[in-house]
């Protein structure tokens, strides 16, 4: 029988904030440490030990302040980004009764402000009659457009998409984070004077000469935005997903998808925890997870592992998929795998997965999901003429982030593997920083 | 161990040095007697005075007259000090009689001690012998309270020792054999004479308290200071932790000055670890207010096993043999041994590397502490004068601490 289309509602968030009671008595376990290690082991390079001193005192607005100077969107990052292994790993109070909550704190502050009636905006300086255009609304490119801002710049923004926020609004279920507070935080981008463009494929709509006479500088942070399919017997038919389209369709409050009752998933990443997670909280019982290593090869949050796992997910570790076997109606009725054996490389720490001959299995499946990564959108980067690294990447120069065309500015996963929102934040305001010093030296 | 809790004090025995001083401001006996049901050592009755008519003072006195209480917040902490607005209002003394006999009947072996005020000869006299007839142990009298008499400029009695020398004899004369306690401010100066004068007078004890009055706060969206009484406020009375310094330092003047009165302490203590600091500085008696009133009445015991574990600890029989233990200890700023030397240590065990003691020496302090790449504070013992700063600053308890040095 072919799958059923099935009526999905979004889900509700599941995040819960600490109240101002909890949040004050957390505070109050800071040591607030000399030269605070917290501060160094998160990529946005907040200030945490600051921030918390201020909540102390019960000065949430300067506190909210000093967190929003290197970092825009904390109610975003407090509840996605890993923080437990990043500030919170590194506080040195962990040995006496777990180290602070810095996500939970810090979230506290991002409610506080959603909540007030007069929230925050920074104060804008005096223009240095400079125009930034920046092709992509996520992470990256909305922390780039803030830095920009500030730095006196005016902003130009364009996002294919629908709505601005990127992986933001795309890629984050719901049940982490709900809609408002990514709208919130990404409007505040907004509110700052930055303008949006959207549905707009920044190349084919507006060219490059045309762009270099409107504009001082252009910033590519188109992320990774193609997902990978693998090249599999039979992948070309029958219900044949992406993690991020399901993500994706997840995200909206009504969705019709064609999902069966014994999913199979490709890949080991965030991604594919996250639909797993997902998907088992509708209420598919069946759902099996194909990663070709082992768990400590996983490329996954501590946090998502977890709640994966609360929920039940089964994993089929060193084992990939070799083969789709539909029926004559287009419907999948089973996937064949192959076990994989690790082999460690001499020179380096990784270790290789590669398949045992005549270790193939079948397992019953109807719908296939791939999650193994994104690949970069080669339209723009052909049409602009851009060199790409070997890895697939734009490639750029680390000290400026220019592209080989000097006018062409690039940052995010579009550049480097890019971990965590917070790493893609701080991507985006560093390369900001940088377009700004050339600009003012030109 | 076995150790006794009680004590003799003026000749009367109290099961414990913990005492209930006048909680709540307004309130039949059964509240007062569930305080000694709940093992306190003895209780303070409400002032009693001959110009309250009778009959008992209802909850609605108190209408109108509240908020009485604001706790005092301190960054995360909530409360570490209570202020109130003590309402000016006596009890009668027939009240008083009434609840002195209603408890000493129920509770013979606690100490109901009857507070009493006066502003007049007939009035010390008489309210002190009908206390002392309806069987009180003890009688406090207050001298904290204005003189009356003077329709324009009120005198705290306290602050005039010729008439606090008067009404101690009016009040011995009336309390006969009873014991009488005077409650004094802490903060007088010239207490040699004052110990002289009140024991030539009859008076067998001294209870202190802290008589400077405060603010707790300000409430800062309408500017109104703590605790706002129909839109305004007024001077608190404060109690708590944040006052026991001050009472420890009273009771050190106090107790090298003193070798012949009793001396009891109103305030300062908020668990039995400032109960042993303030006996060992010389209180025996130990009276609660605000303590209670946060804690409630079961707060007795965790002060009666604090004490008592600690006394087990130390192999010390008696509580008795703690009073003003620490007082050979104290002498005045000019004769301190300014000849020993210490320095700061670090028990490397438990510290976490956090560098406060690094920023607060290098900061404000002698530049003797060196911090490592690798986050390891180390001492500089050629450059610390071990002034404690960075001791006191440490996070981690018993993590920094003054190590005697040779010279």
């Amino acid at each position: 029988m072919p799958n059923m289309p099935k009526v999905i509602k979004g889900f509700d968030e599941e995040t819960t904030t600490l109240s101002y009671p909890e949040a004050l008595e957390e505070a109050g376990r800071c040591y607030l440490c000399y030269n605070a290690p917290c501060r160094e082991a998160l990529p946005a390079k907040t200030d945490i030990a600051g921030f918390i001193a201020r909540m102390r005192s019960r000065n949430f607005r300067g506190a909210l302040r000093l967190v929003k100077e290197t970092n825009f969107f904390p109610g975003i990052t407090s509840r996605v980004s890993p923080y437990d292994q990043q500030c919170e790993e590194a506080c040195l109070r962990k040995i006496y009764g777990g180290p602070v909550r810095i996500a939970e704190l810090e979230r506290v502050l991002a409610e506080y402000d959603r909540n007030s009636k007069n929230p925050y905006l920074p104060e804008i300086p005096e223009s240095i009659d400079k125009t930034v255009a920046i092709v992509g609304s996520g992470p990256t490119g909305l922390s780039a457009a803030v830095e920009l801002v500030l730095n006196g710049c005016k902003v130009i923004m364009y996002e294919s998409a629908r709505i601005a926020g990127g992986v933001f609004t795309k890629g984050i279920p719901s049940y982490l984070i709900s809609d408002e507070v990514i709208e919130y935080e990404v409007n505040g981008v907004l509110e700052l004077g930055v303008d949006l463009v959207t549905g707009i494929n920044a190349g084919e709509s507006i060219n490059l000469v045309s762009m270099k006479r409107s504009f001082d500088a252009l910033l590519l942070a188109i992320g990774m935005g193609v997902p990978r399919k693998l090249p599999v017997q039979g992948s070309e038919k029958g219900d044949i997903f992406t993690g991020l389209e399901i993500l994706e369709s997840l995200k909206l409050k009504e969705k019709r998808l064609r999902l069966g009752e014994n999913i199979v998933i490709v890949g080991g990443g965030n991604v594919s925890l996250d639909v797993t997670a997902a998907l088992l909280k509708l209420g598919i019982d069946t759902v099996t997870l194909l990663y070709r290593r082992d768990r400590e090869h996983m490329p996954v949050f501590k946090s998502r592992y977890r709640l994966a796992e609360e929920m039940g997910v089964k994993i089929k570790f060193r084992t990939v998929l070799k083969e789709i076997i539909s029926n004559d109606q287009r419907t999948i009725t089973e996937v064949v795998c192959q076990k994989n054996e690790l082999k460690e490389k001499d020179d380096s720490q990784q270790v290789v997965a590669e398949p045992i001959e005549g270790s193939e299995f079948t397992l019953p499946a109807d719908t296939v999901i791939f999650s193994i990564g994104q690949e970069l959108d080669r339209d723009l980067v052909e049409m602009f003429d851009l060199e790409t690294t070997e890895e697939g990447r734009i490639k750029v120069d680390p000290e400026t982030n220019q592209t080989n065309d000097s006018f062409i500015f690039a940052a995010g996963s579009c550049v480097e593997r890019i971990d965590t929102l917070v790493d893609a934040i701080a991507r985006g305001q560093d390369t900001a920083r940088k377009i700004v010093r050339k600009l003012l030296e030109e | 161990m076995e150790v006794n809790l009680g004590l003799n004090f003026c000749g009367v025995n109290f099961p414990n040095p913990f005492v209930v001083s006048k909680v709540p401001p307004v309130g039949d006996v059964e509240i007062i007697a569930a305080q000694l049901e709940a093992g306190w050592g003895g209780v303070i009755l409400r002032n009693a005075s001959l110009n309250t008519a009778a009959g008992k003072q209802t909850i609605t006195a108190l209408r109108g007259k509240a908020p009485l209480y604001r706790g005092v917040d301190y960054e995360e902490k909530r409360i570490i000090d209570l202020g109130w607005i003590e309402p000016q209002a006596p009890i009668s003394v027939e009240e008083a009689e009434s609840s002195i006999r209603t408890l000493k009947e129920r509770f013979p072996d606690s100490v109901v001690i009857a507070g009493m005020v006066g502003t007049s000869r007939e009035e010390w006299l008489k309210v002190s012998r009908r206390l002392s007839q309806a069987g009180a142990d003890m009688i406090e009298c207050d001298f904290s309270i204005s003189n009356g008499n003077s329709a324009d400029v009120k005198t705290v009695i306290a602050h005039d020792l010729k008439l606090m020398e008067k009404a101690s004899r009016y009040v011995r004369e009336g309390a006969r054999s009873t014991p009488v306690i005077l409650k004094v401010p802490g903060t007088l100066p010239e207490r040699e004479m004052i110990v002289e004068t009140l024991k030539e007078a009859g008076a067998n004890a001294l209870n202190l308290f802290y008589e400077p009055k405060g603010v707790p706060g300000i409430n800062l969206t309408n500017f109104i200071p703590f605790p706002n009484v129909g839109g305004k406020s007024t001077l608190s009375i404060m109690g708590g932790a944040a006052i026991k310094p001050y009472v420890l330092g009273i009771l050190a003047e106090w107790g090298i000055a003193n070798k012949r009165l009793g001396l009891s302490v109103l305030g300062g203590a908020y668990n039995w670890r400032d109960c042993v600091e303030l006996i060992l500085m010389g209180a025996s008696i130990l009276q609660f207010h605000g303590a209670v009133l946060q804690r409630g009445v079961r707060f007795v015991d965790e002060l009666k096993s604090g004490v008592s574990d600690y006394l087990s600890e130390k192999m010390i029989s008696s509580v008795e043999k703690l009073v003003g233990k620490s007082l050979p200890y104290f002498v005045t700023e000019e004769n301190l041994p300014r000849s020993s030397l210490v320095a700061a240590a670090i028990d490397e065990e438990i510290c976490t590397h956090c560098g406060i003691c690094y920023q607060i020496c290098e900061g404000l302090g002698y530049h003797a502490i060196n911090f490592s790449d690798q986050r390891k504070p180390m001492i500089d013992k050629k450059k610390c004068v071990g002034d404690g700063l960075c001791v006191a600053a440490c996070p981690v308890f018993n993590c920094m601490s003054l190590r005697r040095v040779s010279r």
